[in-house]
């Protein structure tokens, strides 16, 4: 049930504990979806005060990060998908490059030296196999396997079907999976 | 079960942990005895986790997350909070609340909600064969304002519609149908018998006229009778939506989260009206 009471303090003290911790998921999300940053910021900016303005809406005990990217989504396509449809499909090098300064990197394999080490042209490789998938395939993916959302939580974000999203995430990881199985080889993660 | 099905139907819901208990158990039946599957759901899982572990994360900048807590700052200093400050600002903004007191409903529609809320208040079926209350609402509509449309909530920009039906509970979601030539004439929110609201988002183009009707489920099943020729084209992401031949009208019903249905309405022939839709699907 929406929380429907609290004052002001209370509120924002429960959309900092809840919605804000998701900042840098939805901020990462907003830089794939605008690539580059001044339109990740301002998609950024209008996605936290759109979410703190219908707060009293987000259900307690769901999932607050499914419900911010619902949001994210929706502001998307309500106001940038058009502009950033023209534009050719980013590399990872230009993702790299547009965001560098911006931001800092988390070390994407916990405190892990040697993940970290054997990560580092793994990176790469994987952001170059996402990039070279379709838009639709990305996103259904992203969400299923980085933000782990149920296939439920994804047809709500991307409003498309349950079964749509099944047959996106299948295919997209085929893809995927073509574009990374001889590198995962070569490092033994995959078995032959 | 065979490679074939295991793999195309079974294998990234398998990994997913998206299977149902029967659907489970068949794959792990058919896995048991298939080694060729079981290196490929292996190799599935290795994709996956790769992906969670290697794809990038970006922190948000410092001067980025300082900027919005300002705006949340700003936010709170305004008025009494933010949500009587919201209701304020968009009933100042959208003129909703006076229009929708002034809002005459035409004859058809009025019609249409008393079937409506004659199926609500009864819970049965609907009074007629192949009648369906939610769907009278969205056709009568439909005609009406293929005649005449007239917003009663700002419709400067899909967001502004967004906001508006984020502030009733409903999704949103628009639907953009400007690859398929139609442009977002605009929207309106008007309120069932019941006071629960219900949202339409109008669109025209060279082609045709297309209605989106919003509206809370109340927990209705989709009706039988579904639109053949819609289901043989074997549409791309069709199977969660309904489609059927309504009075002369083509219809899709879908459900969206939140306990809403979406409900597409549209003169155009069923296999353009159907293409008009998974073209646009998001």
């Amino acid at each position: 049930m929406a929380d429907k009471s609290g004052t002001g303090a209370d509120r924002r003290k429960r959309f900092e504990d809840e919605a804000l911790p998701h900042l840098d998921a939805i901020y990462t999300m907003a830089l794939r979806l605008a690539r580059n940053p001044d339109d990740a910021n301002d998609l950024l900016q209008e996605t936290v005060l759109r979410a703190y303005r219908f707060f009293h809406q987000f259900e307690s005990g769901t999932n607050c990060r499914a419900w911010m990217f619902t949001i994210l989504f929706n502001n998307f396509r309500n106001g940038y998908r058009k502009a950033s449809r023209e534009q050719p499909a980013s590399s990872a090098d230009e993702f790299d490059r547009k965001v560098e300064g911006e931001s800092l990197r988390i070390d994407p394999a916990g405190s892990n030296p040697e993940a970290l080490l054997s990560g580092q042209g793994m990176e790469g490789e994987v952001e170059t196999a996402l990039a070279a998938l379709s838009e639709e395939f990305r996103e259904a993916l992203l969400l299923v396997d980085v933000e782990e959302l149920s296939y439920q939580e994804v047809s709500g974000v991307l409003n498309i079907p349950i079964g749509t999203v099944k047959s996106r995430v299948s295919r997209g990881r085929a893809i995927l999976r073509d574009a990374l199985t001889s590198f995962a080889k070569e490092r033994g993660i995959i078995r032959t | 079960m065979d490679c074939e099905t295991y793999i195309e139907q079974y294998l990234s819901a398998h990994v997913d942990g998206e299977l149902s208990a029967a659907e489970l158990r068949d794959a792990e039946e058919h896995l048991a005895g298939c080694a060729k599957c079981r290196a490929r759901f292996a190799e599935e899982r290795a994709v996956k986790t790769l992906l969670r572990e290697r794809a990038e994360m970006r922190r948000t900048p410092a001067a980025v997350r300082g900027s919005i807590l300002a705006a949340l700052d700003a936010v709170d200093a305004v008025g009494a909070g933010p949500r009587a400050r919201d209701r304020s600002a968009s009933a100042d903004r959208a003129g909703w609340f006076s229009i929708r007191r002034a809002r005459i409903w035409a004859p058809a529609a009025i019609a249409a909600v008393a079937i409506f809320a004659f199926v609500m208040l009864h819970g049965g079926n609907p009074p007629e064969a192949h009648a369906f209350a939610p769907f009278d609402v969205a056709v009568h509509n439909y005609e009406q304002f293929d005649n005449h449309f007239e917003p009663n909530v700002k419709s400067a920009s899909p967001a502004d519609i967004s906001d508006a039906y984020m502030e009733h509970q409903l999704p949103g979601f628009l639907w953009n149908f400007n690859q398929r030539g139609y442009k977002l004439v605009g929207a309106r929110i008007d309120h069932m018998p019941d006071g629960s609201p219900v949202s339409f988002t109008f669109y025209r183009g060279d082609n045709g006229t297309i209605l989106c009707t919003y509206m809370k489920s109340h927990g209705v099943k989709a009706p039988p009778g579904e639109a053949q020729d819609a289901a043989a084209q074997g549409a791309y992401g069709a199977g969660e939506h309904h489609y059927y031949e309504y009075n002369g009208y083509s219809v899709c019903l879908s459900y969206l989260q939140n306990g809403c249905i979406c409900i597409l309405v549209s003169r155009r022939p069923m296999h353009q009206f159907v293409e008009d839709i998974v073209d646009s699907e998001p």
